[in-house]
């Protein structure tokens, strides 16, 4: 009877243990769900600054200025469905241009620096990408 | 008591595979653009170089520039540099350790331009006391160089003055182009200028 007893308490530790097993994993389960979309939307914001510089586009575009130009290059790139705000800044920091996208409500948004260097300019271009 | 530990080690197994398997793929497209932003500092040191500045110095600038946006460490292990009539070129190896990801990268750049003269024709022009000169222009590099058509540019001395202007040209091809351009008579030699879509500029001298 004793060692039936004894079985029993080694049960219901391990039972405890899968319990609390479980509780941990579930947060790393949401929050696996929420990186799953950042890291998607970061994918899809690198892969526009980066197809659209593969062929020279953004850096020439970028140092010419040609703001509406460059807005309607990185626009195909983004999905339907999805928001974008385009920013650039000069060497010191300062706001040149900026993009702002109408839709205001957002669940998350990432941010994806792109620091040209580009015939003696240094110019900060950040592709803001939501859902 | 077996039973639920199986169920639990699937659970694990089914939500806990894609979440390893995206890290990979996600680091691509963030690499891919590193990349680029790496080679377009190298590319600019040079233009910074040819224009008389320090390439290194210039190259030590970008790259802190770039180091201040993300989480990285870039030690330059090697480069070079070569300033020669008709050709420069810069490369670069840079070690990168990424604290994003946990991991060191070992990028190798190369930013070039070069030019030969493959043929070049002097003839009577239809304008008095001027030679028309017609010449063929191989221009290479590396694997950028040629994205978008590059400028020339001619600069001779005459009379004490300094002349510079856009040659006509049409393009040929691989990197050939049919340069076109009117010279003085007694103008024997002229500077012949190349400029990529990066600003890398390339010079050559010639004497007719």
């Amino acid at each position: 009877m004793a060692d039936r007893g004894f079985s029993r308490i080694i049960e219901v530790l391990l039972a405890m243990l899968i319990i609390s097993y479980f509780s941990m994993t579930i947060p790393i389960i949401i929050n696996y769900n929420y990186s799953m979309d950042y890291f998607h939307l970061q994918s899809i914001a690198f892969n526009a600054l980066y197809t659209l510089d593969s062929s020279g586009d953004l850096s020439v575009i970028v140092y010419n200025g040609d703001w509406s130009l460059l807005v309607s290059y990185i626009k195909p790139l983004i999905p339907q469905g999805l928001n974008f705000n385009l920013l650039v800044y000069d060497d010191n920091h300062n706001l040149i241009f900026s993009y702002i996208s109408n839709s205001k409500s957002f669940n998350f948004m990432v941010n994806t620096p792109f620091i040209l260097k580009f015939r003696g300019v240094t110019r900060i271009i950040v592709l803001q990408v939501w859902m | 008591m077996f039973a639920v530990l199986y169920v639990a080690l699937i659970y694990q197994l089914v939500y806990f595979t894609p979440y390893y398997g995206i890290g990979v793929d996600v680091s691509s497209n963030y690499i891919q653009a590193l990349n680029l932003m790496f080679k377009r500092s190298i590319c600019d040191a040079l233009v910074f170089h040819v224009d008389g500045g320090e390439f290194i110095k210039r190259l030590n600038l970008n790259l802190h520039d770039i180091m201040d946006f993300y989480p990285l460490i870039i030690e330059l292990s090697s480069y070079n540099v070569i300033l020669k009539d008709g050709y420069v070129g810069a490369s670069a190896t840079l070690q990168v350790y990424d604290f994003k990801y946990r991991c060191k990268y070992t990028f190798s750049y190369n930013c070039s331009l070069g030019f030969k003269i493959m043929n070049i024709t002097l003839s009577n022009s239809y304008v008095p006391v001027f030679n028309d000169v017609k010449m063929v222009v191989e221009v290479f590099g590396d694997s950028e160089v040629l994205l978008k058509p590059p400028v020339f540019i001619v600069s001779y001395i005459y009379n004490g003055g300094t002349f510079t202007f856009n040659p006509d040209y049409e393009s040929l091809m691989d990197g050939r182009y049919m340069v076109h351009f009117v010279i003085p008579l007694n103008v024997h030699a002229f500077t012949f200028s190349v400029i990529d879509w990066r600003g890398v500029k390339c010079i050559g001298l010639f004497k007719l």
